[in-house]
């Protein structure tokens, strides 16, 4: 009985170094917690890329034109920095996610201020446009901002 | 400001071809924008485009006072327009943009409403501070769509006076229409650049002397314009 008991008690010991040792792999293994199945991260590029360049090349664009195309554009941003906060999020420990998570509240609700200020054509058509061009160039700024962190916790975290 | 009906379509149809790309404007268009209260989406609907918050609640009640084809089943948004989001009612949404697109009753009642909201009031900027000629009165109008006035910081930037201040009309409206121009094409957030197409029409008929609108067609964005 004895015996048994040393022998849990040493395999329990080697198991609890061998963890001790290693550095977590956070995307190696799936878990229970893990928020999104690895290696599934959805593309926006292209239709981004094609609604730019639309944009860019189209001879007559009319203010409804260009107001729908920058909202478009505008909410594509969005979504990429929605897909980039959420990675960030499950490579982060508890205490972590609570710290981001407050830090990206904040950001937007600054984001509707900064991008509401914007707006001096207040009743006009092209209303729409300063607020979606504004929106969209704070919301890519950000997006770059959580890419680098991103990229540097996977960085952190592959194994050498 | 004594426009003929003549210039007073040309200026309509001026308007039309800048904001939806097509001479007799695009009574049934529909966009969902950012932009209601809380930075809420809301609809935006019609040939000069009115809102979900703002004023869309006026134009149907116009529409089902006017008994067209879809006012009845219109008639109970009334008491929702405004008060409850409507973004996501498919139904709504199709009987807008069938009434823009099918009734020529939704038609004639955009143009009372919008003429009502941003014509008039246009106009009325335009004769108290003095001005008078057709082109000017285009200008005005254009402004009041695209910015929802004359803005007061283009104005700082010229020193021409109105025609009610004692300055001469054309040098201002030529003032104002560089300014605008300037700040459009050398705007910090670049979206808005493309949008000098109007200037770039203004300026056009400044250099032709078209001061009365007669010389046409006159070529907006692209799309030729000549009241008919």
């Amino acid at each position: 009985m004895a015996r048994q008991a040393l022998s849990l008690l040493l395999i329990f010991f080697v198991f609890a170094l061998a963890s001790a040792c290693v550095p977590p792999q956070r995307d190696a293994v799936e878990s229970p917690s893990q928020l999104v199945p690895d290696g599934w991260k959805p593309s926006l590029e292209q239709v981004q890329t094609t609604i730019q360049d639309e944009l860019d090349t189209k001879a007559q664009k009319s203010q409804q034109y260009l107001n729908r195309t920058s909202q478009n554009l505008a909410d594509l941003t969005d979504a990429q920095l929605f897909i980039t906060y959420t990675l960030l999020v499950q490579n982060l420990d508890g205490k972590e996610q609570k710290t981001l998570f407050d830090e990206q509240k904040n950001w937007l609700a600054k984001r509707d201020e900064l991008a509401q200020s914007a707006v001096v054509s207040k009743g006009g058509s092209l209303a729409p446009l300063e607020y979606a061009g504004a929106f969209r160039q704070l919301t890519e700024k950000r997006l770059t901002e959580l890419e680098q962190r991103l990229a540097q916790m996977l960085k952190k975290a592959s194994p050498k | 400001m004594n426009l003929t009906a003549q210039q007073k379509r040309i200026c309509e149809q001026v308007i039309n071809v800048f904001e939806t790309g097509s001479v007799q404007g695009d009574y049934s268009s529909i966009s969902i924008f950012p932009d209601g209260p809380g930075k809420i989406p809301q609809v935006t609907y019609g040939r000069s485009q009115t809102t979900e918050y703002g004023n869309l609640d006026e134009l149907i009640q116009m529409y089902v006072d006017a008994n067209g084809t879809h006012s009845e089943e219109l008639r109970p948004y009334l008491e929702k327009i405004g008060v409850t989001a409507l973004v996501d009612d498919n139904k709504f949404k199709r009987l807008l943009r069938d009434a823009g697109k099918n009734d020529p009753k939704m038609r004639q009642i955009q143009d009372e409403f919008f003429d009502q909201r941003y014509f008039q009031p246009a106009m009325a900027w335009a004769d108290q501070n003095g001005f008078k000629l057709p082109l000017s009165a285009l200008v005005v109008y254009d402004s009041f769509i695209h910015s929802g006035s004359i803005p007061e910081f283009l104005r700082k930037r010229f020193a021409e006076r109105p025609p009610a201040k004692g300055g001469n009309e054309k040098n201002w409206v030529e003032q104002y229409v560089e300014t605008r121009s300037k700040w459009l094409a050398n705007h910090s957030n670049a979206v808005l650049h493309p949008t000098v197409y109007r200037t770039k029409c203004f300026k056009q008929q400044i250099s032709k002397g078209n001061w009365d609108l007669s010389q046409l067609p006159i070529k907006a964005n692209g799309v030729n314009v000549s009241g008919q």
